[in-house]
């Protein structure tokens, strides 16, 4: 049985590559996971981030047992993403479009159940963020907003040495809410 | 690769999250997450949540309107920008400058200055937190409760500090999930601190109590997190906590940095603001937070016990006031010196708004929110009184501030929610309402307040799910009993309205058995059994009367009014008129001063109809002028006046005059006498369709002011709609408001003509058929 700990990739690749074929559909959903948690953050639109990560896994699937020692699997696995990315962004350049960029007025994400939730959550946790603590709401709102760092320590009248602790709290803050429900303090 | 530790991990998570790596740790930092689960995991918490605020436009548009409100915060208290051109602007600042030297050059000023009490006030913040009672973990002395409450108090009796207010850490603790105040520790105490901009935090423990007291303090500077000072007083055997307190505050001041003109300031004992007894203390504390709840049944007896024990208890006597006892504000503006100056303003307001004057209470409270601008209270009474004058955008700026301060103040969630509904905004009426429901939904008030939006707004069905919804909750809540009665009788259920009212037989509260007495006998008026319903009436009045003078209440409560109005309206159908006349005037006397009280203006009203229906109404008509020298507003006083104007014009059969008066007078303040009257002028004028209009309109009101009159007259309403049916040519309409009016009126008394016609008209119809 595969529980969580082996959710370990490289334990997982192991037990593919000698033929276990659940431990190959884990492997490749757990991949393909962090693959778009690495995507999302460089790629802005949601069909973007589907093509490579589609095509990293497609390259992983068919070359994945070709790959030694075992202990190189999830750098190899990486190296396979970084060149589909790069690709990706290369051709998108070339033709002119633009590929990373924050949308001023994007259309209305499709999200499905699970990110429906978050998003209810999100929105419940940055009201209560805003009663608890205006300025953890501030910096939040001003960093996911795009400001600049300099724009936000001079809007926030912080200096720039602790601008990244108060972030972190307050991004801490979001967290706790999100997973516990409401605002700890 | 090695496995960072958890510490490395956090540090390098938020760096990445913040996009703050160079590409080569966010490269090593993926490996990472490719490698260890756990970590990967961290970072999927967030993942989804980050994605959206960076990319989702619902998302985006919220964190711009929150910013959009903090610019506006900025600009309103930093003021407006100049529209003035530079040179303009300079040339004043010139021109002041030179005045300015002038002055110095002129006259020998030994210039000092001093920062204000305000700005003072402003840099020493300080919140208090719980102090926990080590000797009494259950709490059950509450000791903890009442040192943490009169530390604030005696704190907040200086100029020279601002203390947050209880209610403001409490909101902060709930906000972040935190059900129990009782249990916080340093860190979060902190962070609650540092929420409500407060520069130090006082927190401590009773270490002992009776017969001897000890409480230990930490006085904590804020920004940095340091403890300034410990504090620790140490009481003599006897000697009573509030003496204790005032030591310890001493101290705490002491350990601020206040300036020297701070240390001059006359320090009262707490206990000379409050009260001497502890046991009094606690019962007040626990009578207001019933109070909050709306238990107003259970806040009574509280409050009670509290100045039974300190019959000087001012503030305890103030919301005695609020719960109607009408003795009880004499004795809280006697004893006015005893309270701390927060609940002076309180009690000041609540002299003003006895005596009609909202205006100065508004002034007063005003004035109050410089000095407490964190009490969320008085924004919620300006809520209130501003409601009450009709300046509905005022009352709805000052409820939405009110729930700026605490965004689950269920108490100006529910003002807004009436607001609305007064001001026709219907909608967001019913919004508010819903999110009052949500902020509290196991309150039984919630739902009442939900059960009137939805009556007000004809929405039947709902608003008596809302009712009995909120009577599962609390079954003596007896606002919602009494609401839904009153809505089964507009539906014609006299009899479910009857027993609805009854289960509330064994209510505690003196003032709900007196309503419940005046309902009871409603439904037998509703029946048209006049007779009975005199005679239960006058029971009622004795009843009420005795119970009241047994529980140390003056001998004709607020309720005998409404019972002597009653007989009034009997005797006036009945066509009795001196019988009228003499409950009328009795009802004026009972009412008193308190006649020109705005918020009886309705009632007043209902009053004088009658007098001036039986020739009585020049005494009326001077009260009235009266009050538009006393109170310098022409609130409703025109409109009184064209409603008597009418009154008096029907009765001396000028139906042109009184169509011309009433339908005015209508307009503006609706009335279903009134309605009455200019339907029946309507009918003598042979103008039908129009007296069709004013009594259907009639039936649709849904005004919880107007409930039980029109319960009274709505059986008059069935009977006129016939009659101006039967009229109009319409047979269908009329036999069916004929056959609805002798329905309820089945049982009525024999010998009305209005039942008499009603049988007539419909067995014409018949016989055409």
């Amino acid at each position: 049985m595969i529980d969580q700990a082996a959710k370990n990739l490289n334990a997982l690749f192991r037990l593919a590559a000698h033929g276990d074929q659940r431990a190959e559909h884990e492997l490749f959903v757990n991949l393909g996971a962090r693959f778009r948690v690495f995507v999302k953050r460089r790629l802005w639109a949601q069909d973007d981030w589907e093509d490579v990560v589609q095509d990293a896994l497609a390259t992983v699937s068919l070359k994945y047992k070709e790959v030694e020692p075992v202990e190189r699997f999830t750098g190899w696995a990486y190296q396979v993403l970084k060149n589909k990315l790069m690709n990706y962004i290369q051709s998108k350049s070339r033709r002119g479009e633009i590929v990373v960029r924050m949308p001023e007025y994007a259309d209305p994400m499709a999200l499905d159940d699970t990110e429906q939730a978050v998003k209810r959550q999100l929105l419940k946790c940055l009201k209560q963020i805003w009663q608890v603590n205006v300025r953890y709401a501030r910096i939040l709102n001003l960093h996911y907003q795009g400001y600049s760092t300099a724009e936000v320590c001079r809007r926030l009248a912080l200096r720039s040495e602790v601008y990244y602790s108060v972030l972190a709290r307050a991004r801490n803050k979001l967290r706790q809410c999100l997973e516990q429900g409401g605002v700890g303090t | 690769m090695n496995q960072p530790d958890r510490a490395q991990f956090e540090r390098l998570l938020h760096a990445y999250e913040l996009g703050t790596l160079s590409p080569a740790q966010e490269e090593e930092f993926e490996l990472l997450l490719l490698e260890y689960p756990e970590f990967f995991a961290e970072v999927e918490k967030l993942e989804t949540a980050t994605h959206l605020m960076r990319n989702d436009p619902e998302i985006r548009e919220h964190l711009a309107e929150v910013m959009e409100t903090l610019r506006e915060d900025e600009q309103l208290s930093a003021g407006s920008p100049s529209a003035q051109p530079l040179w303009k602007r300079l040339w004043f600042a010139y021109a002041a400058a030179a005045a300015v030297i002038l002055l110095l050059v002129l006259v020998d000023w030994r210039l000092e200055f001093h920062p204000s009490s305000e700005v003072i006030a402003a840099e020493n913040r300080v919140a208090v937190m719980y102090f926990t009672d080590l000797t009494d973990p259950q709490a059950e002395q509450q000791w903890g409760e009442i040192a943490t409450h009169l530390i604030i108090t005696d704190l907040s009796e200086s100029k020279y500090m601002q203390v947050v207010s209880e209610q403001r850490i409490e909101d902060i603790l709930a906000s972040s999930g935190d059900e129990t105040r009782r249990k916080v520790d340093r860190e979060k105490a902190l962070e609650v601190a540092r929420a409500s901009d407060a520069r130090w935090l006082v927190m401590g423990e009773i270490l002992l109590a009776q017969p001897t007291f000890a409480i230990a303090s930490q006085l904590i500077d804020v920004p940095s997190g340091e403890l300034t000072a410990s504090l620790e007083v140490y009481g003599q055997p006897g000697q009573d906590i509030f003496s204790l307190v005032d030591e310890l505050s001493t101290k705490i001041k002491t350990g601020l940095s206040l300036p020297a003109i701070a240390r001059e300031e006359v320090d009262a004992s707490v206990a000379d603001v409050t009260t001497h007894s502890p046991d009094a203390y606690r019962y007040f504390l626990a009578g207001k937070s019933l109070y909050d709840k709306f238990y107003y049944a259970d806040a009574w007896d509280k409050l009670q016990l509290a100045v039974k024990l300190d019959s000087t208890f001012a503030i305890a006597y103030f919301y005695l006031h609020r719960l109607s006892d009408p003795e009880a504000l004499p004795h809280a503006l006697h004893y006015m010196g005893r309270a701390s100056q927060r609940d002076q303003v309180s009690i000041r307001m609540g002299e003003a708004v006895s005596r009609g004057d909202y205006r100065r209470a508004i002034a007063e409270l005003e004035r109050a929110i410089q000095r407490f601008p964190d009490y969320k209270e008085f924004y919620l009474q300006l809520g209130t009184y501003y409601r009450v004058l009709g300046n509905y955008e005022r009352s709805i700026h000052y409820y939405k501030t009110a729930i700026a301060m605490d965004r689950l103040y269920k108490n100006a969630y529910n003002g807004l929610a009436y607001a609305y509904d007064y001001a026709g905004q219907d909608t967001l009426a019913l919004r508010t309402v819903d999110d009052l429901v949500a902020v509290a939904p196991d309150e039984a008030n919630s739902w009442d307040s939900k059960g009137d939006i939805y009556a007000a707004q004809g929405r039947i069905a709902g608003a008596m799910a809302a009712y009995q919804k909120a009577l599962t909750i609390k079954p003596d809540f007896y606002a919602s009993t009494f609401s839904w009665g009153l809505l089964q009788l507009r539906q014609d259920n006299d009899t479910l309205a009857a027993k609805i009212f009854q289960s509330q037989a064994d209510q505690r509260n003196i003032f709900a058995r007196h309503w419940l007495r005046t309902l009871e006998a409603l439904v037998l008026q509703v029946r048209g059994e006049y007779r009975a319903a005199l005679e239960m009436l006058e029971q009622a009045i004795h009843v009420d009367s005795t119970e009241a003078v047994m529980a140390g209440f003056p001998r004709y409560p607020s309720e005998m009014r409404q019972k002597l109005l009653a007989q009034a309206r009997i005797y006036n159908e009945l066509g009795d008129r001196e019988s009228t006349v003499g409950a009328a005037q009795k009802v004026l006397e009972l009412l008193g001063p308190e006649a020109g009280n705005l918020r009886n203006r309705g009632f007043y009203l209902s009053v004088v109809q009658l007098l001036a229906a039986n020739g009585d109404a020049v005494p009326s008509r001077r009260q009235i002028d009266n009050w538009r020298d006393q109170d310098g507003t022409q609130l409703k006083i025109d409109e009184l006046n064209r409603h008597l104007t009418g009154v008096m014009a029907f009765v001396a059969g000028d139906w042109a005059a009184a169509i011309a008066n009433l339908s005015d007078a209508l307009q503006k303040w609706f009335d279903v006498y009134s309605v009455c009257l200019l339907a029946q002028a309507y009918l003598e004028t042979g103008e039908p369709h129009r007296a069709i209009e004013w009594l259907e309109q009639a039936l649709l009101n849904r005004a919880r002011e107007h409930r039980s009159k029109i319960c009274f007259y709505q059986p008059k309403i069935y009977f006129l709609l016939g009659k101006a049916y039967h009229e109009a040519g319409d047979t269908a309409q009329a036999q069916a408001y004929f056959e609805r009016f002798l329905k309820v009126w089945e049982h009525a008394d024999a010998g009305f003509k209005a039942v008499e016609q009603a049988r007539a008209y419909l067995a014409q119809m018949t016989l055409k058929q």
